[in-house]
Formats: C-alpha cells, structure tokens, sequence
C-alpha cells in the first residue's frame, strides 16, 4: 500500500471526500486535510481564504492512516481540539485505512482476472489456430510452445501413442530422455492419472528437472496421449493444473480429428482401390456369352464384397468346341480375387493354346501351373471345365470338387453332377479325368458356385441342395436368363435381407429345342 | 509516460483495462458515459482515448446504454466533429464483429477497432502503436 494508492482513491472516491469534509466543515473546522510524505495530498475547502501561516497555527487533530507499522499517511482537521471530534477523525481514518486495504485486494482480484482472461483467449487463439490443421507434428509443436509460454514452464513434452501413430515433441528443448519419458507416459496411460513430482512429493522429479507434471490425454475414451511440463520456476499450483488439463482436452480433440481424417483418406484411398479392383475384375468377366449353335447361354456373378473369388469364362474358337469354366476360389474379398484371377487365366490359355484341349488336360495342365502358388498361400479353388460339341450335343467335363452343378434332363428329374477329383491347389496332386454326357433338347445344366447352396436364412437354415434341384425343376423349361434370376430371385428370399455370405455365381447352359428362336 | 482515458460503462472492465494500462505506467482516467468522457476532456489533456461499444439490440444493455448516456458509436462521431479532438486517438472495444463493420462503413471515425476479448498484451501493444511518440492531445 502506498501513497499513490492513497492519492487514487482521493481521486475515484472524491464526492465522498467531499461529503465527508463538508460533515466537519459543519461542525466547526477550517480545513480537512489529508496527508501523505510530509505533503499535503487534499484539502477541503480547495480554495482556502486563510493565508497558511495562519492555518499553521489552529489546533489541529490528527489521525494517522496506518496498516500494521506501515504508516500510509494523515487525516488532519484544523481548528478543533475537542476529544469527540478526535475520536471521530480516528474512525473516518480507520474507514479510509479500510477503504485502502479493499482496493489492494480488488486489485490483486483484477490482476487475477486478467490473467485468466488472458489464458482463456490464450486457449481460444489456440483452438482456432489448431482446428483446422491435419499436420500433427506442426499443430502439437504450436501446442507445446504455447503451454510452455502459458504456464511459464521452461519445457513442455507431449507423447501419442496411438495404434498407428507415434509422436514425441520436448519444446524447446529436451530434458528427459526417452526412456525416462516414455516410462512416464505409461504410468500415466495404465493409471489414467496425472503425475506430480517436486521437492515436496515422495516420489523425486527425475534427474535433470525440478519439477514435473503430467496429464493424460484421452482420446475415443483411452489415454493413447500425454502432456507435461517441466521445471516451472515457482511450483505448480491448481489453476496450473486446470489449465494444463483444459489444454490437454483441447489437444484430445486435436489429435482425435487428424487421426480420423487420417483414416478417412485410408479408408477412401482403399474404397478407390477397391472399385478399381472391382472394375478390373469385372472385365475378367466376359461381357456377353458366345453364340453357340443350338445352346442357349446365360452366367453371372454377384460378388458378397466389391470383389469376390468367383469366375467364369467362355474360350470358343471356329472349328473348336466351347470349352467353359466356373470357379471358386476358396474366401472372400481382394486375396480370393487375386488368386481368382491367376485361376482364370491359367485355364483359358490352356483351352486357348493346347492343340485337343479337353476338360482333362485343361484342369491337369493348370493345377500344375497353380499348385505351388496356391500351396503357397494355403488356398485352393474348386473349378468346373466342361466342353460342349454342338454337333453331337455331348457335355465333357471334369470337375475338382466343384458343387452345386446341377443336370436337369427336358424330361427326368435334376440330379447333381458329383465332383470326380480334388479342389485344385490342394496338397495332393490330382490326375483329373473326363466325364462325358449326353444332352438332349431341352435340357438344362446349370454350374453354380456354393454361394447358393450355402447361403443362409435368417434362422441359420441353408438353401440345400434339395431347395436348389426342386427350385430348377420348376424353371428349367425357362429362358437360360430367367432360370439364372429364379435362381437369384430365390436365394435372395430365402436370405430375407440376411447379408449375402458368399459369392453367388452361375453358368445356365440349355440345349435349344428344334422349335426354339 | 501517457494520460489514456478509459470508457466503458461496465465496471469490471473498466477496471480491468485502467489496471493494465496503469501497470503499464500510463495515467488512466475513468469515464462511465459519454458526458464523462467530455467532461473530461474538457479539463484535462488526453493522449489516447479507448471506448468500448455497448450492443443496442438487447433491451437491457440499450436501456443501461441509454440511461448512461452512452452509445460509443454516436460518441465518437461527436468528437470527430469537434476540431480539437479530430486526431485524438481512439480505441474501440467491441463484443460484436459486425459493430466493426458498421464503423468502418462510416468513414472510419476510430483508429483501431478490436473485437472482445482481447489480451491484455493485445491491449497495451494497439495502445503503445497508437501513442506512437508519445502524441499528446492535439493533430497527429
């Protein structure tokens, strides 16, 4: 408390000086004074008629303005000398004392007032700055030096740990080494609570600071982050604490908002891949069946995710008979696609380029090319080559563990055409052979992949076998497309919105009757 | 160091821009509403005026606005229209970003508009720019 103070609260409390002075003005004295420093700082009446010798001279009644031993200064009234009027001027002393201290304390409230104002828009100039950076390191870095700046650390650090990102600021320089710090940073990850260290905790600051503390950060509720600071001049207080934890929230959704938007562009790089992926694959696929003489065509393919491990092919050359293939790699999404794809073409080159091809030699010459591939990655395909001769309407086909493929005769019932070898890829080596069958017009065969016969109802039922022949029984007499949409069409009922399992695909081949178009 | 007078006819913040220009080692004077602020200019030299800028949209702070006699906007104006307070210095606080464009809109009648809240760094630094070499009432 000083002079100065004394002087200000003259100056803002003024009328009530003045009234105050007024009050012993009335009752008889010449002047109020207020002194201060061996000088006068006030006085009332301001204009004085009386020269100040004679002022000098009146009786004069004094009460200091004191806190404790700190003498501030000296209420004087001139021209009284009762002991009333003394006692009075000693509580109106008492009251201006008073008045002073009050000032002081607002002061020191103002002050802390201002600091927390300056903190906040601290924060708030932080949050704008950071909220729309994706450049982690730089965003943290910012974040650290303004810590360290609020809180008057000389050291702020910052650690993430998260699945796939790893980041260690120390701003501005390095005090602790990793070891140390990343010890810390578990702590605080497996306690999900902060840590202070200084003279007086039980537990010594590590060698190389004074001081130390350190918040978790939570992140998709986990503590994957932290932030500390380190060797603060006076010790670390709440207010230090709160701050350093609204921070450390603010940095949360920092870190959380890049690290979605890392993701976002890993999930959207992928989903381009994939659609690219998917579009490739799609071309794999012939677009239109051949045009075979007296055979009606129909296939398709409705992979469970963008792609899937499916294929079917058609190699028809002039002078050549149509060989056909339909395989299922063993799984699901880009693997299966992948290996579905080395499948697919290893077959149609052999039926393209052997001289007499034939479904034997076909499956026997790729699953020699595929074996070591597939054993590889332990995967294996089931594949139906089947070659058709128009002229002599005679199926040969061989089959390594393909199902369902399904024979339905114009005029007896469907039957399943069993597999007579192992999947291709598969451990043992398979000497595949062929197996022959006559058609006739009207008939119906159809080489599906097990996407139908396993797909599953809502109650954990599967489609069947039986489900299948009874469902082409009642088709067959059908168009080779809409046998294959009955098809579809059923399954898909049967799934009632039930997510599709496996891929659904299917070669409809009917031998055209003498009277069809 | 200067004389600044603070206007602002919320009390917490008029102590609180007088603490931290007095710190600064300026001598603040106080004004809660427009007749304040000309009564003292009228009596004492001023370097550095700063007003802050009540909303007049809510019917509170209109009524405290006007019975206070203080509408920053019209203030300023005022002085602007008065040749001894032409260059005068003038700082303009304000809780509303669209304030600052309204002032703007009318030929810039202050020299820095700042837009609440501020820092008290922010503060002192537009008041330092603006005292400049210590200008002392009168023309720039």
């Amino acid at each position: 408390m000083s002079s100065q103070r004394l002087a200000n609260i003259l100056k803002n409390q003024s009328e009530e000086f003045q009234s105050l002075a007024a009050t012993w003005l009335d009752a008889g004295a010449l002047a109020l004074d207020v002194w201060s420093n061996g000088h006068v700082l006030a006085r009332w009446p301001a204009h004085q008629a009386n020269p100040a010798a004679f002022l000098a001279n009146l009786p004069t009644l004094r009460a200091p303005l004191r806190t404790g031993d700190n003498l501030i200064g000296e209420l004087r009234v001139l021209g009284l000398a009762d002991p009333v009027a003394q006692k009075r001027l000693q509580a109106d002393a008492a009251l201006i004392t008073q008045l002073m201290r009050l000032e002081d304390d607002l002061d020191d409230m103002t002050a802390e007032l201002i600091e927390s104002q300056d903190q906040l828009v601290a924060l708030y100039a932080l949050a704008q700055s950071t909220r729309s950076s994706l450049d982690l390191p730089q965003a943290l870095r910012s974040l650290a030096s303004v810590t360290a700046r609020l809180i008057n650390a000389q050291v702020c650090i910052m650690l993430v740990n998260s699945s796939h990102y790893l980041e260690f600021i120390s701003h501005p320089v390095s005090l602790l080494d990793t070891e140390t710090l990343f010890a810390l940073f578990e702590r605080v990850q497996e306690s999900e609570s902060e840590i202070l260290l200084d003279d007086e905790s039980k537990e010594p600051p590590p060698t190389g600071v004074y001081n130390l503390c350190l918040v978790p950060i939570h992140i998709r509720g986990a503590v994957v982050a932290a932030l500390g600071l380190l060797n603060k001049p006076d010790k670390f207080i709440l207010p230090d604490l709160q701050l350093l934890r609204a921070i450390a929230g603010q940095a949360g959704a920092q870190i959380e908002n890049v690290l979605l938007h890392q993701e976002t562009l890993a999930r959207t790089r992928l989903q381009t891949e994939m659609e690219l992926a998917t579009q490739a694959q799609l071309h794999l696929l012939p677009q239109h069946p051949p045009m075979v003489e007296g055979l009606g065509i129909y296939a398709e393919s409705r992979p469970a995710l963008q792609v899937g491990g499916d294929f079917y092919d058609f190699i028809y050359q002039m002078g050549r008979p149509l060989t056909f293939s339909v395989g299922d790699i063993a799984g699901k999404g880009m693997s299966a696609a992948l290996l579905m794809a080395m499948a697919r073409t290893a077959i149609r080159s052999k039926a393209s380029f052997m001289p007499r091809a034939t479904p034997e030699t076909v499956m026997n010459r790729s699953n020699d090319d595929l074996y070591g591939d597939f054993a590889q990655v332990g995967k294996y395909a089931t594949v139906f080559v089947g070659q058709y001769e128009p002229t002599q309407r005679r199926l040969i086909y061989t089959n390594a563990g393909h199902s369902p493929v399904i024979y339905c005769p114009a005029a007896g019932p469907a039957r399943i055409l069993m597999a007579n070898g192992v999947a291709m890829g598969l451990p043992k080596r398979h000497a595949y052979t062929n197996q022959a069958l006559a058609l006739n017009p009207g008939d119906v065969l159809i080489v599906a992949t097990d996407g139908f016969s396993e797909a599953r109802n809502r109650a954990g039922e599967i489609f069947g076998f039986d489900r299948l022949l009874a469902l082409t029984e009642t088709v067959c007499h059908l168009t080779p497309r809409e046998i294959a949409q009955g098809w579809f069409d059923a399954v898909n009922a049967f799934e009632a919105g039930r997510p599709q399992d496996d891929d659904q695909t299917l070669m409809v081949l009917q031998v055209q009757r003498s009277d069809a178009s | 160091m200067a004389t600044i007078l603070v206007a602002d006819d919320h009390r917490v913040y008029q102590r609180m821009s007088s603490y931290t220009l007095r710190k600064h080692g300026h001598t603040v004077l106080v004004a809660s509403n427009g007749h304040e602020v000309w009564d003292i200019l009228e009596q004492q030299i001023v370097d550095l005026l700063l007003v802050s800028l009540q909303t007049t949209e809510t019917t509170e702070t209109t009524e405290r606005a006007e019975t206070a006699g203080m509408d920053a906007l019209r203030l300023v104006q005022a002085l602007r229209a008065d040749d001894r307070y032409q260059h005068l210095p003038i700082i303009l606080l304000t809780t509303r970003p669209q304030d600052y464009e309204q002032i703007r809109a009318q030929s810039e009648p202050v020299n820095v508009c700042l837009v609440k809240p501020i820092s008290s760094r922010e503060l002192v630094d537009t008041a330092h720019r603006l005292l400049g070499g210590r200008i002392v009432g009168g023309p720039v």
